[in-house]
């Protein structure tokens, strides 16, 4: 599924002020936690991010970073840069074959990770005290829904 | 603990599924965020304050920084960029002309109801491929992690 907005849609104005306001809600709930995870951890949302993927995905190859965060290879040279500087990542060369960079991750940015990871589990633990099974599953659902749509 | 996407199987609710929950919510918030940048050529919070303004009316440059938890030197360099893309005016009150407020321009409510629509498309798709209950449970819990997330709500002594 991807956004076309010349559709025309059947609109139901009060169910589109909800999404919208809910939208609302998740944008300004994310930049507060991006400034909490910057205050805590010293580093920016994206940084944290990319932890993330490299740990879970194992070495990367800087392409493959790019096209999954949708970012420029030469914007995302410059972040990288950052993150090497301040140590959480670093670039690795393949052994197959030299010309080939990888995107690792160091061990200042595994002990991130594990702290990050451990706060975010503790905020789940509380978050679904807030969710039934069936409330969670209808969530879920939408969540895949959302994932499903092509934003381009 | 992964970003890995839950299957069928791994809907229980749990500990690890809703990790995973988060870190997909996540994935859709930034899919969302570079979309307003690249279509609108703003940033999310650019878009946050368009909207706040469009809705709420003009609003005295202190009372923005107070409601996006913004000091108002760094409010001032957002609002200078989107005041020079037009989409924003600076005008002094007419009682005291020392108090400042920022309005909505033409081509600002313009970007808003061409955001507005995209909304529309969103939520129209959202509908067509969920029943009721899946539609309003996602609502719900999107409203519910918004809430959950924010620093006041979190366990940050950990």
């Amino acid at each position: 599924m991807s956004v076309d907005q010349n559709k025309t849609i059947a609109t139901d104005t009060d169910q589109v002020s909800r999404f919208e306001a809910s939208m609302m809600n998740l944008t300004h709930a994310f930049r507060i936690h991006q400034s909490f995870i910057r205050d805590k951890y010293g580093v920016s949302g994206l940084e944290m991010e990319l932890i993330q993927y490299v740990q879970a995905q194992g070495p990367q190859k800087m392409k493959a970073v790019s096209e999954h965060f949708r970012i420029k290879l030469s914007t995302l040279t410059s972040i990288i840069d950052k993150a090497e500087e301040n140590k959480i990542l670093r670039r690795v060369n393949s052994k197959e074959d030299r010309r080939v960079v990888f995107l690792d991750i160091t061990a200042k940015g595994e002990k991130l990770y594990e702290e990050y990871g451990g706060f975010l589990r503790e905020a789940a633990r509380r978050i679904m005290g807030e969710f039934t099974d069936d409330s969670y599953s209808q969530f879920h659902k939408g969540l895949e829904a959302f994932a499903s749509i092509r934003l381009d | 603990m992964d970003a890995k996407i839950l299957t069928e199987s791994s809907l229980q609710l749990d500990e690890n599924n809703l990790t995973s929950s988060l870190y997909e919510l996540n994935d859709i918030y930034r899919k969302h965020q570079d979309y307003i940048r690249t279509k609108y050529k703003v940033t999310a919070l650019e878009m946050e304050i368009i909207q706040f303004v469009s809705k709420e009316g003009k609003k005295k440059m202190k009372e923005i920084g107070e409601y996006f938890d913004i000091k108002l030197s760094t409010l001032t360099s957002i609002i200078d960029k989107i005041e020079n893309q037009r989409l924003v005016k600076r005008v002094n009150s007419k009682e005291d002309r020392r108090v400042v407020y920022l309005e909505i321009t033409k081509k600002g409510e313009k970007l808003y109801v061409d955001y507005l629509r995209y909304i529309q498309v969103i939520s129209q798709m959202m509908r067509n491929s969920l029943d009721d209950g899946q539609y309003h449970g996602f609502i719900t819990g999107m409203d519910t992690i918004s809430q959950m997330i924010v620093p006041q709500n979190l366990p940050v002594n950990q």
